[in-house]
């Protein structure tokens, strides 16, 4: 068990399986990257909104993104409240470019820097 | 017997509503519309109608009760504001990317040629390249590439990128170079020219690219090239990222724009002052030759055209010949405009010098007649026309509590900035000042680059704050506000206006230091000096310090830091300022409509 102190302060993408979302996954941290802000991946079986709301519970940055194997993916943060993510991205209805939006904007929430139009 | 006084004034129609029993006015309501048409013309009555409607409706009376309607002697003053740039940057040839990506790649200054990524193959080891990234590449093979031409010995110095991948593909090479990304107009960069990229630490600026020494160091440049590179080192102050490229022909140019020359006839003396001279050189004109006969434009230019339009409004309304219409005041301020630079290849803003002019024309009568008369066959109320309207607002101003004559009033409008003076043995003087809200409108849309209007106006008439959580604002003073509800994330970190129904997100470029610091300069700019100006010129002897006590009233009134402002400039010269408070209710509104009231009581 690793102490408050000894966790890094990062940005928790939460999914159910890291290899079925790959692309989505690899398409988030780029986003991520591009700000600068460092991130984690955890695994976990719930449902998207769970997932998002553990993650952004879990990071020290107050910020979590919730991906489900269906691609829905929540950009939240631990003080909203659970029905009202950030951002969110429907599965289907999207490009690529959403999801390193979803991304970028994360990592704009950690850095108090307006999120960018979606 | 219920009698009704109007003011038709710039912007707004007021209407005060009083029961006269025994001689004296009982004030039973207030109304007020927005002014339809330009004031002093038949267009009023709609807006003297849904006032009195208004008021008629609060006091629980018909429009047909009232016995009869008072309406003054509107001051026939219109004002026009106008701004001209006079000085102008121009790039022949992009030869500079001055903009400011949020998140630029890697750190350093790299020289080099500009080389599509396309062409890299083709260049030799040893060659010293800034490599140039549209927009079709992905991060990953534009990180290839590079990598594998680094590999070869080729010196790949620097990177131009269209998309915003700098610290994407910066994060992937071999070696740690400056990327500059979100270059929008990619295809518009030289190609096979000496180019050379600069990106700072963050939280430091560039100081090579903004030194113009620095430039001609890079380049090799001699005194006279030093000297013409000056402009984009100055343009590149305080940027974290920029890139300069020499081209044969290229150059950027800031030319003085020749913006026209005023010629101000006094009433003993005449003299010409350039525009170019500045708001300052302007000003001691203005006041050295007043008071004013008129003022002219030399013709052609900018100047010309402004004073033309404001001869033309008001010879519109009186039917006057426009030579005979004469402009008694200007007021001029130094201000910058943002403009795009002609040529920029990223939408590239420059700060140019401006005069931002304001012309106030009296015409010697308003058709008033013509509006009564309107009224009398389209609303059936009896009408009078009354008083002057600076007597009537010092009047109305003197039911402010704690307010006595002798006493000034400043009436601060939309289009001029008016004052009055009441002495002992009630004689008054009026004097009326050019430039008021619409100028400080002009002024913080210049100043900040914001051309929707409707936001100017927020701008001017509303706090900013600064969102810092998505629970929490910080105010301008530094305190912070917490909601129970979160902040909608379009607002997250952005300046937002603390408007009566929620916050206002403001463009993202915008910063609170600016907003507050341009929006402040601006208010003082106009009605400081306005305020020191007419009071200058209606005080006894001409002397400030001879006035007492000083009633702030009229529309600009009620911002919410202008009466502070003009309090605080005023106390210097011992005056007691505040806003206005008619009858004790009406705050610094309705000042000429209760005026009319008093003294048509007086009258029955």
């Amino acid at each position: 068990m690793r102490g408050f102190e000894d966790i890094k302060p990062s940005i928790i993408i939460c999914c159910e399986n890291p290899e079925k979302v790959s692309t989505e996954l690899k398409l988030i941290q780029q986003g991520l990257e591009e700000e600068g802000v460092p991130a984690e991946i955890k695994t976990s079986n719930d449902d998207v909104e769970s997932l998002a709301i553990s993650a952004a519970r879990e990071s020290r940055l107050g910020i979590g993104i919730g991906i489900s194997s269906d691609g829905k993916c929540l950009l939240q943060h631990k003080r909203m409240p659970p029905g009202n993510p950030v951002m969110k991205i429907f599965p289907g209805l999207q490009d690529g470019k959403d999801y390193r939006l979803i991304g970028c904007n994360a990592a704009r929430l950690a850095k108090i820097m307006p999120l960018k139009l979606y | 017997m219920i009698i009704a006084g109007a003011d038709i004034g710039n912007n707004t129609t007021e209407v005060a509503l009083a029961n006269i029993s025994g001689n004296r006015p009982v004030f039973m309501a207030s109304g007020i519309s927005a002014t339809t048409g330009i004031k002093g013309t038949p267009d009023n009555v709609v807006g003297v109608r849904i006032a009195l409607e208004d008021a008629a409706r609060k006091a629980g009376i018909k429009i047909g009760d009232i016995n009869v309607l008072m309406i003054n002697e509107a001051t026939p003053v219109i004002a026009d504001v106008a701004m001209e740039a006079i000085t102008e940057t121009i790039i022949t040839e992009s030869t500079m990317i001055g903009h400011n990506p949020s998140t630029p790649g890697g750190v350093g200054l790299g020289v080099g040629v500009t080389t599509p990524i396309f062409k890299i193959d083709e260049c030799k080891p040893g060659e010293d390249v800034i490599v140039i990234v549209p927009k079709n590449v992905d991060f990953e093979d534009a990180a290839g590439i590079i990598n594998s031409a680094l590999t070869r010995g080729v010196h790949v110095n620097g990177a131009i990128v269209q998309k915003d991948d700098g610290v994407l593909i910066a994060n992937r090479l071999a070696k740690r170079i400056p990327v500059v990304d979100e270059v929008s107009l990619i295809e518009k960069v030289p190609l096979n020219m000496a180019a050379v990229v600069e990106v700072a630490e963050p939280g430091f600026t560039i100081s090579t690219l903004s030194n113009p020494y620095g430039i001609a160091t890079q380049f090799g440049l001699n005194p006279e090239e030093t000297k013409s590179i000056v402009p984009i080192a100055r343009a590149l102050i305080g940027n974290r990222s920029a890139v300069v490229i020499r081209t044969p022909l290229g150059d950027v140019k800031e030319r003085k724009i020749p913006a026209g020359t005023l010629l101000i006839r006094g009433e003993n003396a005449k003299g010409a002052v350039d525009v170019e001279n500045g708001a300052d050189a302007i000003m001691d004109l203005v006041e050295r030759l007043w008071p004013l006969a008129d003022v002219e434009g030399s013709a052609g230019t900018n100047v010309g055209g402004l004073l033309a339009k404001v001869r033309g409004t008001m010879s519109a309304v009186t039917g006057q010949d426009p030579k005979d219409i004469k402009i008694q005041d200007i007021l001029a301020v130094d201000t910058l405009v943002q403009q795009k630079v002609k040529g920029g290849l990223a939408n590239e803003f420059f700060s140019e010098d401006a005069v931002a002019l304001a012309a106030m024309v009296k015409s010697s009568r308003l058709p008033m007649e013509r509006v009564a008369q309107k009224i009398k066959d389209e609303i059936g109320v009896p009408v009078e026309i009354g008083g002057i309207e600076a007597h009537m607002a010092i009047l109305g101003a003197l039911t402010t509590p704690g307010a006595a004559s002798p006493l000034a009033i400043l009436d601060l409008g939309g289009g001029s900035t008016d004052a009055a003076f009441i002495n002992k043995d009630n004689k008054i003087s009026a004097v009326h000042m050019a430039g008021a809200g619409e100028m400080v409108n002009m002024l913080i849309a210049a100043e900040l680059g914001v051309n929707d209007r409707g936001l100017v106006e927020d701008i001017k008439r509303y706090p900013a704050a600064k969102v810092e959580s998505l629970f929490s604002i910080r105010l301008e003073d530094g305190t912070v506000k917490f909601f129970e509800k979160p902040i909608d994330p379009k607002a997250f970190a952005r300046v937002v206006l603390l408007k009566e129904n929620g916050l206002v997100p403001l463009p993202p470029e915008l910063n609170l230091e600016k907003i507050r610091s341009v929006r402040r300069k601006a208010k003082k700019e106009v009605f400081i000096k306005n305020a020191l100006r007419a009071l200058s010129k209606v005080a006894p002897a001409g002397n400030i310090r001879m006035v007492d006590f000083v009633v702030l009233v009229g529309g600009s009134a009620l911002d919410f830091e202008i009466p502070e402002m003009i309090s605080d400039a005023l106390a210097g010269y011992g005056i007691v300022a505040g806003r206005g408070n008619i009858r004790g209710s009406e705050g610094p509104r309705n000042a000429v409509a209760t005026g009319l009231v008093i003294s048509g009581c007086e009258k029955a």
